[in-house]
C-alpha cells in the first residue's frame, strides 16, 4: 500500500472516482429539478467533476501531505526526508511520482511537451490533408473547426511550456549555481497541474458529438475562444476552457518559482551581469508569464460564468450591435485574451533569443558580442510587449482612433529584437563554427526568425494589415515566429543539452537529416502559404477557390516532409535515450555551470556551491580566466 | 580554468547559500501579486462592461445588495489583518502569546467572514442572469470566498503552529509572507466594495 500510494497510479484512479464523484454530485444531490433558471446544468456538471478529477489527482500523488504537515504542526521534514522526496535512490521510478528534485521535474516537462507537440503536430497533418484539394472532402465542417482550434490550443501550451517546463527546471538551476528551485514542491505541482489539465482539455473533441450527431461537436472558435462565438459553441468549450484554466494555474505557479529562483538562489559571484543568456530569456519569459496569464485566464473563467451561470459578460445583442441587452460586450474578450496572447508570443521566443545567443557562442568559441545590448534587448521585449496588443483589433471595430498608436508600439517592438539579431550577428562574425546539429538549428532560428518579423512589420501597418487580417498571410507569418523561431531554438536546445540531462549523446547523422528535412519542408510549406495568403486565400476554411490549390497542394505535401523529417527527430531521441553514446561531462567545451557538473548530475548539483568569478562568455580569453569553481568551496581568482 | 566538482561528499542541505525567510517573502510576493493582476482584470472587465453599458446595465427595479452587510464583511476582513499585523508585531518583540491570541483572532474573523459571505452571495437580490452589474458582483465576491478559505487554511495553520511554540523571535518562518496574503485579502474587498458600491451603479 505504501508504494501504491502516493503514486500517479493512485491519481489517476482517485482522479477518475472524483470525476465521477463530482459529476454525480451534480445530478444526484441537487438534481435537474433544483437548478436555478437557466444554469446550464449539465456543464456544470462537469466543472464540479473536474474539480473533483483535481482534487483526487493530487490527493493521490500525495500533493497535500506537505500542506496539511504544516498545517497540523507535525515534525518538519529533515534533510533525508527532503531527499528522499526529491528522488534518492528512487531509480525511474522517480519520474512517475510527486519529485521535488528539479531535473526530474524538467525530464517530466520533456516528455510531456514532447507529447503535446506530437498531439499538435497530428493535428496540423489533419489540417492540411483536408487542405490538399478545395472542397471539404476530410472532415465535416464543424469537426475541422475542431481540429484547427484543438491543434491552435495544444501547440501553444506546448510551446509556452516547452522552454520554461525541461530548460528552466532542469537547466537554469544549474546555471546560476542553485541546488534546486526556490519552491521545490511548488515546482513539482506545477508539473503536477499540468497533466489533469491536459487530460481536461483532451475531453474537449469527444464531448457534444452525441448532442450533434457526430457533425463536429467540440469547440468551433479557434484558439482565440473570443468570448462571444465561445458563449455560443459546443459544450467541448468547457471543458476547453477548463483545462487551458489548469494549465494557466501551472504556468503561473512555474514563473513565480523561477524568478523567484533567479532573484533570490543565485551562487556567491553570479552576478545579474554574469547571469547566461538563456537566465534571461527564461527570465523575461517568466516574467510576462506571470503578468500576462491573469488576463487569458480571467477571460476563460467569464466565458465559463457566461455558458453555464448566463452571466452577462460577453453576451451580445443579436444583430451586430456590440453591446449585449445585459450589458455584455464582445470586444472585452478579445482584449482581456490579446492582452495575454501577444505577449504570450514573446513568452515563448524569448527563451529561444537566450538559447539560441548562448549556442551561437559555444559553437562559434566566441566572447559573446554585447551582453548588455542582448540583456537590454531581451528586456525591452519584456516591456514593450504589453503596449502592442490592440494590434490584433485594427479589424475588429473597435477603438480606430488607437490605430497609430498601437501601429508605433508595434512596430517600436522590433527594435530590441533588432538588437537581439545584432548580438546574434556580431558573436557569428569570424567566429570558426563548429557545425553541429544544434549550431545548424540555431543558426536556422536567426533566419527563419526574421522572416517572422519582416512580415509582423507590414501587419503592424494598418492599412496592410485591414487587407491580409483574415487570411493565410497571417497565418504563415504566425508560423514563421512559432515553428520558424521558437521550435527551431527548442531542437536547437534539445540537441545542445540532451547528454547533460540524459548522459547520452544524439545520434548526428539523424540530426541532420532532421534538420535539412525540416527546414526544406517548413519553409517550402509556409512560403507557399504567404503566396495563397497574398492572392486573398482567407484563412480556418475547409473549403477554398480553386485558383489557391496550388499554393495548398504545395503546403500539403511539405507539411508532410516536415512531419516525416520530425519523425526523424522523435526516432532520435528514442534511441539516443535507449542507447545513444554516453556522454562525457562537457562534450562541447562550454563554460557555462551546468557542464561543469558531473554527468549524470548529482541529486543537490554541486557538492559546494561554486563561486563565480567571472561570465560564461570568455572564450579566446588568457586560460585561468574563466568562470570558477572552486574543488574546496574557496574562491579561485579570475 | 576552472577545477571541476568533487562527484560525492558531504550532502549540504538545498538551501544553505540563501536567507530562507527572504526567499519565502519574495516568493510570496510574487505569487500575491500575481493574484493581484487577476484581481485587476476582473475589475477592468466591471469597468469595461460599465464604460459600454447601454439599457441593461443595471435594469430598474434591480435592488442593491445590503450595503450594510458588504461593510460588515469588509469590516471584518480589514480587522482580521490588524489582528494578524500585531501578532506577527508581537511575536517580532519575543511575545509568543500575543502571537497565538492575535493569530487565533484574526482566523476566527476570517471564518465569520467566509460563513457571512456565503450567506450574504445566497441572499443577494438578484441571480447571475441580471445583467452585468450583478454578473460583475457575484463574480468579484465569489473570487472573494476563495481567497478566504485559503486564508482560513493559513490562518489555523499558523494559530496551530504558535500553540505548539514553533514560533519564536528569530524563528518567524513565513509569518512575514503570510502576512502579505492576508493583507492583500483584506485589501480586496475594500477595493471591491469602493468599485462596486460606493460608486453607485447608475452614476
Amino acid at each position: 500500500m505504501r508504494k501504491i500510494v502516493p503514486s500517479y497510479l493512485a491519481g489517476v484512479i482517485l482522479g477518475a472516482i472524483g470525476f465521477i464523484a463530482g459529476s454525480q454530485f451534480v445530478t444526484h444531490f441537487i438534481g435537474a429539478g433544483n437548478a436555478v433558471d437557466g444554469i446550464n446544468f449539465d456543464e456544470q456538471g462537469l466543472v464540479i467533476g473536474f474539480i473533483g478529477l483535481l482534487l483526487g489527482w493530487l490527493i493521490g500523488i500525495g500533493a497535500f501531505k506537505y500542506p496539511f504537515t504544516w498545517l497540523l504542526a507535525m515534525k518538519d521534514p529533515d534533510h533525508e526526508e527532503e531527499m528522499r522526496l526529491a528522488g534518492k535512490d528512487g531509480g525511474i521510478g522517480r519520474y512517475f511520482r510527486f519529485t521535488t528534485d528539479h531535473k526530474v521535474v524538467g525530464i517530466q516537462y520533456l516528455v510531456v511537451t514532447m507529447f503535446m507537440l506530437a498531439l499538435g503536430g497530428l493535428g496540423a497533418m489533419l489540417i492540411r490533408t483536408e487542405l490538399i484539394q478545395p472542397g471539404a472532402k476530410a472532415f465535416p465542417t464543424g469537426t475541422y473547426n475542431t481540429i484547427v482550434s484543438m491543434h491552435g490550443m495544444i501547440m501553444i501550451l506546448a510551446v509556452i511550456s516547452f522552454f520554461i517546463g525541461p530548460f528552466g527546471n532542469f537547466i537554469v538551476p544549474i546555471m546560476i549555481g542553485a541546488r534546486d528551485m526556490a519552491f521545490p514542491r511548488l515546482n513539482a505541482l506545477s508539473f503536477a497541474l499540468l497533466v489533469p489539465g491536459l487530460v481536461i482539455f483532451m475531453f474537449t473533441p469527444f464531448l457534444g458529438l452525441v448532442i450533434m450527431n457526430g457533425q463536429g461537436g467540440g469547440v468551433q472558435t479557434g484558439w482565440t475562444v473570443y468570448g462571444t462565438l465561445a458563449d455560443q459553441t459546443g459544450v467541448g468549450m468547457t471543458s476547453f476552457a477548463a483545462g487551458v484554466f489548469v494549465i494557466g494555474a501551472s504556468s503561473i505557479m512555474g514563473a513565480v518559482n523561477l524568478i523567484t529562483t533567479v532573484m533570490t538562489m543565485r551562487a556567491p559571484g553570479m552576478t545579474w551581469t554574469r547571469l547566461p543568456m538563456t537566465v534571461w530569456g527564461i527570465f523575461g519569459a517568466a516574467l510576462l508569464a506571470a503578468i500576462g496569464t491573469g488576463a487569458f485566464a480571467a477571460d476563460l473563467l467569464l466565458i465559463l460564468l457566461d455558458r453555464i451561470y448566463k452571466t452577462s459578460f460577453f453576451y451580445v445583442a443579436v444583430g451586430g450591435d456590440a453591446v449585449g441587452a445585459g450589458g455584455g460586450n464582445s470586444w472585452l474578450s478579445q482584449n482581456l485574451f490579446w492582452f495575454f496572447g501577444h505577449p504570450e508570443v514573446y513568452l515563448i521566443v524569448l527563451p529561444a533569443f537566450g538559447i539560441v545567443i548562448d549556442i551561437l557562442v559555444v559553437f562559434g568559441r566566441k566572447p559573446l558580442f554585447g551582453y548588455k545590448t542582448a540583456v537590454l534587448g531581451i528586456m525591452g521585449v519584456v516591456v514593450l510587449s504589453f503596449l502592442v496588443w490592440a494590434h490584433h483589433e485594427f479589424v475588429s471595430g473597435w477603438a480606430p482612433e488607437a490605430r497609430p498608436i498601437y501601429m508605433a508600439t508595434t512596430e517600436m517592438i522590433s527594435i530590441p529584437t533588432g538588437l537581439i539579431f545584432l548580438v546574434a550577428l556580431g558573436t557569428l562574425w569570424r567566429g570558426r563554427l563548429w557545425m553541429t546539429t544544434a549550431m545548424l538549428f540555431a543558426l536556422s532560428f536567426i533566419w527563419n526568425f526574421l522572416i517572422g518579423g519582416l512580415t509582423g512589420v507590414f501587419l503592424s501597418d494598418v492599412p496592410a494589415d485591414v487587407q491580409l487580417h483574415g487570411g493565410m498571410f497571417v497565418t504563415a507569418h504566425f508560423h514563421y515566429t512559432i515553428v520558424g523561431g521558437a521550435l527551431m531554438g527548442f531542437f536547437a536546445a534539445v540537441y545542445f543539452w540532451f547528454p547533460k540531462m540524459t548522459g547520452r549523446m544524439m545520434d548526428e547523422k539523424l540530426g541532420k537529416i532532421h534538420f535539412w528535412g525540416t527546414q526544406i519542408g517548413f519553409n517550402v510549406a509556409f512560403l507557399a502559404m504567404f503566396y495563397a495568403g497574398l492572392q486573398g486565400m482567407p484563412r480556418r476554411v475547409a473549403d477554398y477557390a480553386p485558383q489557391f490549390a496550388g499554393a495548398n497542394l504545395v503546403t500539403s505535401i511539405f507539411a508532410f516532409v516536415l512531419a516525416a523529417a520530425i519523425l526523424v527527430f522523435a526516432y532520435n531521441v528514442i534511441a539516443s535515450w535507449v542507447a545513444g553514446e554516453k556522454a562525457v561531462a562537457n562534450p562541447w567545451g562550454a563554460k557555462s555551470l551546468e557542464w561543469l557538473v558531473p554527468t549524470p548530475v548529482p541529486l543537490e548539483n554541486f557538492e559546494e556551491i561554486p563561486v563565480v568569478t567571472s561570465g560564461p562568455y570568455d572564450y579566446g580569453e588568457p586560460a585561468g580566466s574563466g568562470t570558477q569553481i572552486p574543488a574546496s568551496g574557496g574562491q579561485v581568482a579570475g | 580554468m576552472a577545477s571541476s566538482i568533487p562527484a560525492s561528499g558531504h550532502a549540504a542541505s538545498h538551501g544553505d547559500q540563501v536567507d530562507h525567510e527572504f526567499k519565502l517573502r519574495r516568493g510570496m510576493l510574487f505569487y500575491v501579486l500575481t493574484d493581484v493582476i487577476f484581481v485587476i482584470f476582473l475589475l477592468a472587465s466591471y469597468v469595461w462592461l460599465r464604460s459600454y453599458h447601454a439599457d441593461g446595465w443595471f435594469p430598474d427595479g434591480t435592488k442593491l445588495p445590503d450595503q450594510q452587510m458588504t461593510y460588515i464583511l469588509t469590516g471584518l476582513c480589514v480587522l482580521s489583518a490588524v489582528f494578524y499585523f500585531i501578532g506577527f508585531m508581537g511575536i517580532r518583540a519575543g511575545n509568543k502569546a500575543t502571537l497565538t491570541i492575535c493569530s487565533a483572532v484574526a482566523t476566527v474573523l476570517a471564518i465569520a467572514a467566509l460563513s457571512g459571505q456565503i450567506r450574504f452571495m445566497g441572499n443577494l437580490p438578484f441571480t447571475t442572469a441580471d445583467g452585468s452589474f450583478a454578473s460583475t458582483y457575484i463574480m468579484l465576491s465569489g473570487y472573494h470566498i476563495y481567497h478566504l478559505l485559503l486564508g482560513t487554511f493559513l490562518g489555523i495553520g499558523v494559530t496551530n503552529r504558535a500553540l505548539r511554540g514553533r514560533y519564536s523571535s528569530d524563528k518567524t518562518s513565513g509569518l512575514s509572507a503570510i502576512g502579505y496574503y492576508w493583507y492583500w485579502m483584506a485589501l480586496m474587498p475594500v477595493l471591491v466594495t469602493l468599485m462596486l458600491l460606493l460608486l453607485p451603479p447608475n452614476a
